[in-house]
């Protein structure tokens, strides 16, 4: 388990951690969620001792990572994409790893083998692409069969297979009973693994949810009806006390006045409902659209304000609901 | 994964691997061979030419004609064209042994290695042990290979005879007091790595203390009217201890200021040695890793 209380770290004038405390239990993947700049690298960071925190603790099962006597059985980790030395082989980067606590040869060949690098594994790493250099990070991550793994943005590079290749690692891992630290900027990436979720955003916690809580609270979805009888409209769905209609002004141009339409939000009831009720009633109407928020839209509107680097041509965060995207793709492939 | 058959043991860090690391760390590079191939062969090199000089030398008589007699060469010269290069290998291990910890901190793989053994005092002292036993290594494979070229190029010319302490010594120090010398200077370059952690800086700083810093001394102590004390300092520069080392106390060395002997030069040497690897295993220590 790998637990963080109170964990502060300034760097000069920025204040990187503010203070934040969360935990990875053991038997899930906790997915670390934040904008760059947000946090998660110092985070990790300070959970393998490479840099000290100004105040707060960063415990692996309990103690601090420094003063482990098997730290590779205890955390497997991937902080940067090019971790091993340009000049220095794939093998001989995990020999030189493995000899630190007396790993065998053997187990060695057992990783390269895994990772599908057994082929290149004379090849000196800077020659390595970015793809390959993750999945000899994740070699190495994997070397001492460590309790806990803390995968910082382990997919960036890797093709599909490699991607689906994590993923199942970090289940594996799980299924085993151990702790997984799996940091993205992705939320769907991460939902698709996680059962866990911590959101940070300028070094500070900003929410903390199973991803199915999350999914609950945030995968809203909604009916957007464009009709020319708005009179009967509402008086046809006030008979269902469960449908809140919201009615939407963003149809006052000139084109719509003219049409004399309007558009109608309406939640609490499914689509197939409201469809029925309309051809019942025998309402027309120029449009209806399931809507159904992105799990992207939620993380997007949630870190929102706690983004350090954006560009000028800012995304805006959308409401629950606002969203004009159809149903997201990633909610299909989320485990429940 | 499913099989972890390999691991049943269970594994610890101990310091012995970390040696064993460090190791595999430096001879899986090719600079590691490329510069201990260099400073190697540098010490035949400086051997054959010294010992070519002195052998022509002894051949000219006072007035600059051909003598009819070759003079005896000093037995002490004999010794010292083995090593003539030695200050400059100095150098070039001190380089080798902090470029192979700043660039760790410049490619990032610093924090594989501190993944790997979070304890920074085993990292650095496994580093600089390592380090400096390769140059030690090499160095005493060049002094062997110059002594034999010494050995061929000087074997026509008529030696002064040396007593026979001050021909063990200068074996000694010809091979023993070198290598130790070259793994000094290597455990200072570690030890200004860890200290600076920039390759660029690090280098300058090695310039700086070995060839910099000691002219400028020797400068200002020859201008300055009241600044002769400033050559005492200078016999305490890491290599003008070096030097005061392998003279062995058989040469005596005119200096304004003061002059340590031989042993006490081996034990400045030493001093800097540790002084700067302590210092820099604390700074790595503290630093943190971004």
């Amino acid at each position: 388990m790998l637990s963080v209380e109170n964990l502060s770290k300034k760097f000069g004038e920025k204040q990187a951690l503010r203070g934040i405390s969360f935990e990875a239990h053991d038997g899930r993947v906790t997915g670390f969620l934040g904008p760059n700049g947000a946090g998660k690298s110092t985070t990790m960071r300070a959970l393998l001792g490479l840099i000290r925190a100004d105040s707060g603790t960063a415990l692996v099962d309990g103690h601090a990572y420094a003063t482990s006597r098997s730290p590779l059985t205890h955390v497997g980790a991937v902080l940067d994409a090019k971790s091993a030395h340009k000049g220095r082989s794939a093998r001989s980067h995990l020999l030189a790893m493995a000899h630190t606590h007396g790993i065998s040869r053997q187990r060695v060949e057992e990783v390269l083998a895994y990772a599908g690098l057994k082929d290149v594994d004379k090849r000196r790493a800077g020659g390595f692409s970015l793809g390959m250099s993750q999945r000899l990070n994740i070699a190495a991550a994997i070397l001492g069969d460590p309790h806990n793994l803390v995968l910082d943005e382990p997919v960036n590079g890797l093709d599909p297979e490699g991607v689906r290749w994590v993923r199942e690692l970090c289940r594996y891992y799980a299924s085993t009973g151990r702790a997984v630290l799996l940091s993205s900027h992705l939320m769907s990436e991460v939902a698709l693994t996680a059962d866990d979720l911590v959101i940070i955003g300028r070094g500070r916690i900003l929410a903390q949810f199973t991803v199915q809580e999350f999914l609950e609270r945030y995968s809203s979805h909604a009916v957007r009806v464009i009709t020319p009888t708005p009179n009967a409209f509402t008086t046809a769905f006030a008979t269902l006390p469960q449908a809140h209609v919201e009615q939407l002004n963003s149809h006052g141009d000139e084109a719509s006045v003219a049409s004399g339409t309007a558009e109608f939000r309406i939640t609490g009831i499914p689509l197939a409902q409201a469809a029925e009720l309309i051809a019942n009633q025998g309402i027309v109407v120029y449009q209806l659209n399931e809507e159904r928020t992105s799990l992207e839209d939620a993380y997007l509107q949630l870190t929102h304000g706690a983004t350090e680097y954006a560009s000028s041509a800012a995304v805006q965060p959308q409401q629950p609901g606002q969203s004009q995207r159809p149903v997201d793709t990633a909610m299909e492939g989320v485990r429940s | 994964m499913s099989s972890h058959s390999h691991l049943h043991a269970m594994p610890q860090l101990s310091f012995s691997g970390a040696l064993r690391s460090e190791l595999t760390r430096f001879v899986s590079l090719r600079s590691t061979w490329v510069f201990l191939g260099i400073t190697a062969v540098l010490f035949p090199i400086g051997a054959a030419f010294l010992s070519a000089v002195m052998r022509f030398a002894s051949t000219i008589g006072p007035d600059g004609k051909p003598a009819t007699t070759p003079a005896a060469i000093p037995g002490t010269v004999y010794w010292q064209s083995i090593t003539t290069t030695g200050g400059t290998c100095a150098v070039l291990f001190a380089i080798f042994a902090a470029l192979a910890l700043t660039a760790e901190y410049s490619n990032s793989s610093i924090q594989t290695v501190f993944v790997a053994n979070p304890r920074r005092m085993s990292v650095f002292w496994s580093k600089a042990i390592v380090a400096a036993a390769l140059s030690m290594v090499a160095s005493l494979v060049g002094i062997f290979v110059a002594w034999a070229v010494v050995a061929i190029v000087l074997a026509p010319a008529k030696l002064s005879p040396m007593e026979n302490w001050q021909n063990s010594r200068m074996i000694l120090m010809t091979f023993l007091g070198v290598a130790l010398s070259m793994a000094a200077f290597a455990a200072m370059g570690v030890g200004i790595a860890a200290l600076i952690r920039s390759t660029a800086l690090s280098i300058l700083a090695i310039f700086g203390l070995t060839y910099v810093l000691p002219l400028g001394i020797s400068i200002l102590a020859s201008v300055g009217t009241n600044l002769s004390w400033l050559e005492s300092v200078d016999s305490v520069m890491p290599t003008e201890a070096y030097s005061a080392f392998l003279r062995a106390g058989i040469e005596a060395y005119g200096s304004p200021g003061w002059v340590p002997d031989w042993w006490q030069a081996g034990l400045i040497l030493a001093a800097w040695a540790v002084a700067l690897s302590v210092a820099g295993s604390f700074v790595m220590r503290k630093v943190d890793i971004k």
